[in-house]
């Protein structure tokens, strides 16, 4: 299986064998046929289980998932088994590394520092867990991470062209 | 990346940093491809590594919107 960014292989673009870690909605999508950005999102998790970049992802993202995926705001949610056996699927790959959540006071700190309130202080738990360890945060919200950009560089995938050769 | 592999009494030595890089567990299963003086060795997925791809695949549609990532943590019931 062979995976095309922007029309080139994943192997001759700088993307290849980096430390990115895959945020929540990424695998959201990748885990829903009926998103229009399943595609794209598809390949980019696909890009990570196959070691063409070196992927991550946060227990906390797992978390998130599982959430996202069981909530009411979805349209057909999944019953919590299998939300589970995704989540466990990919906790048990070993393509896909997990970082369990680190550094809370410091985030903490930071996030008070900010004037961060309610569920924003998550971003500042989910940058600092990948500070040290990734370089790179793939996340749909972009915006999100503006203020770690010093230790974190976040980048949206599903605004470049993904394909699955198989 | 590039490495030097020693050959003794039918196995080959893969160094450590392959070993990591790869994530190489005991067992792991290796297609190989003998050209001219050369070995190619792939590294076949494991049933573990497969799993999350085939999930994938089976996935039935949920309709997730676009949710901001603070939105996740809003009305979560």
């Amino acid at each position: 299986m062979r995976i095309l960014v922007n029309g080139a292989l994943i192997e001759r673009t700088p993307h290849y064998g980096k430390k990115v870690l895959i945020d929540t909605m990424i695998l959201c999508y990748a885990y829903d046929p009926l998103s229009p950005a399943h595609e794209q999102a598809k390949a980019v998790l696909t890009a990570a289980l196959l070691g063409y970049v070196e992927g991550y992802v946060s227990y906390q993202n797992l978390a998130e998932f599982y959430s996202v995926m069981t909530s009411s705001r979805v349209k057909r949610p999944l019953v919590p088994h299998e939300a589970y056996r995704i989540v466990e699927a990919l906790a048990k790959s070993r393509r896909l590394a997990k970082l369990a959540p680190a550094n809370y006071v410091e985030a903490l700190k930071h996030a008070a520092r900010l004037g961060l309130r309610g569920g924003e202080v998550f971003d500042a738990v989910l940058a600092y867990t990948c500070r040290g360890v990734v370089d790179y945060i793939w996340t749909e919200n972009v915006d999100d991470f503006q203020h770690y950009t010093s230790f974190l560089k976040a980048e949206n995938p599903l605004e470049w062209k993904w394909e699955i050769l198989k | 990346m590039k490495a030097v592999a020693k050959y003794y009494a039918g196995k080959i030595y893969v160094p450590v940093a392959v070993r990591r890089m790869l994530k190489l567990r005991d067992g792991d299963v290796f297609e190989i491809e003998v050209r001219e003086n050369s070995l190619v060795l792939t590294l076949k997925p494991s049933e573990e590594d497969l799993e999350p791809l085939r999930l994938m695949e089976e996935a039935r549609g949920v309709g997730v919107p676009r949710l901001r990532r603070r939105d996740i943590y809003e009305d979560t019931r």
